[in-house]
């Protein structure tokens, strides 16, 4: 069967219609995820696809992080460094906590200030027991 | 030695012009009305267990993922697409074929599923929390804090709900226009305060409704963080067991 091939729509995927070349974090995204796998008769095989995309997932986070913040992440490996990334991952969150634990340490520093005021209301209170 | 990546399968008889994984030609393994692109690799790399320790080079990764990529798109430029998930490698071509034979039924049906669409990928963001709002300015420190607390747990409720709104919004909008679509995303997975998008989804569309698509999406990007990319090969409807 050699059925010749008129290019059905040759813009399909062309320059006309792409706005620019693919992001290497949008293409990653499909090959590796996406994609048929097939368990067939693959002989010489191939990886273990879980772990595959598990991998993925750290990659493709940390490409969210970087995109947000205009990070050349390529120039670094996230797989090799999977727990700095994770750290910068988290770091807005420890941000967070750091100034909620100094809020409330503040809070706590102007309570005890106030404790001796307070606890003689409270003695005022337990001659009524 | 040498051993043989598969990149998609067809039932056009493509030409097959263009170079693939480290610089390869791509040549055509057919088996019936189905064809599928290939091209061969040294088993030195792309064995089970150099190609298992390659993938996790990103350096080495990335020109691997842009040929296979760049393979799928020409031969989706010509016809439907099933492409293959990256490092589909047999031992040579008869096991190819014969993997052609034995799923054809399937192949064919997933096939006319995709001819004549293409995939778009959107995503959707929240939009930023707004900063917390200072709230109470007199009454005790104890009410303040209180008071304070209470703003900021109130704020993330309505950050998460516009969230949620904007994701059903988005995809009730363009669910509509598309043949297939797939959800990325784990809604129950997302935090408030992530940068992560709210909606990750594929829309199989049909190429007459593209425009009307393309349109739908710069209506929704008009008022949220709404990206778009595509058009893609039907990576996300490739699968053989789905309707």
């Amino acid at each position: 069967m050699t059925t010749s091939l008129q290019a059905t729509g040759g813009d399909l995927y062309g320059a006309g219609s792409q706005r620019e070349p693919a992001n290497l974090g949008d293409i990653l995204e499909r090959v590796l995820d996406k994609g048929l796998v097939i368990a067939g008769d693959i002989r010489v095989n191939l990886l273990d696809i879980e772990l595959l995309t598990i991998k993925l997932r750290l990659v493709v986070a940390s490409l969210e992080t970087a995109r947000e913040v205009g990070i050349d992440w390529w120039v670094r490996d996230p797989w090799l460094r999977g727990t700095e990334d994770t750290e910068r991952l988290e770091a807005s969150d420890h941000k967070q906590l750091a100034a909620e634990n100094e809020r409330l340490r503040r809070r706590i520093g102007e309570l005890t200030a106030r404790q001796p005021d307070d606890a003689h209301a409270g003695d005022d209170g337990s001659d009524d027991r | 030695m040498s051993a043989v990546w598969v990149y998609a399968v067809t039932d056009r008889d493509a030409p097959l012009d263009v170079p693939g994984v480290r610089d390869e030609p791509v040549r055509a393994v057919r088996h019936g009305t189905l064809t599928a692109a290939v091209s061969s690799v040294p088993l030195d790399e792309f064995g089970r267990e150099p190609l298992h320790r390659n993938l996790s080079d990103l350096a080495w990764l990335e020109p691997v993922a842009r040929a296979h990529h760049a393979v799928v798109t020409r031969v989706a430029e010509r016809g439907p697409v099933v492409p293959l998930r990256l490092a589909s490698v047999y031992r040579d071509d008869a096991g190819v074929a014969a993997l052609l034979a034995e799923r054809a039924d399937d192949l064919t049906t997933a096939l006319g599923r995709v001819t004549g669409c293409t995939e778009w990928g959107v995503k959707a963001y929240a939009p930023p929390a707004p900063p917390p709002a200072e709230v109470a300015t007199e009454g005790s420190p104890g009410a303040r804090y209180l008071a304070q607390r209470r703003a900021e747990r109130t704020a993330r409720e309505r950050v998460r709900h516009s969230a949620v709104d904007l994701a059903d919004r988005v995809d009730r909008t363009l669910r509509p226009l598309a043949t297939a679509y797939r959800r990325h995303d784990d809604r129950q997975a997302w935090p408030a305060e992530s940068a992560a998008p709210v909606l990750t989804a594929s829309y199989l569309v049909a190429d007459d409704r593209r425009a009307a698509f393309t349109d739908a999406v710069a209506g929704l990007a008009a008022t949220d963080r709404v990206d778009l990319t595509g058009p893609w090969p039907p990576y996300s409807f490739a699968g053989l067991d789905e309707t």
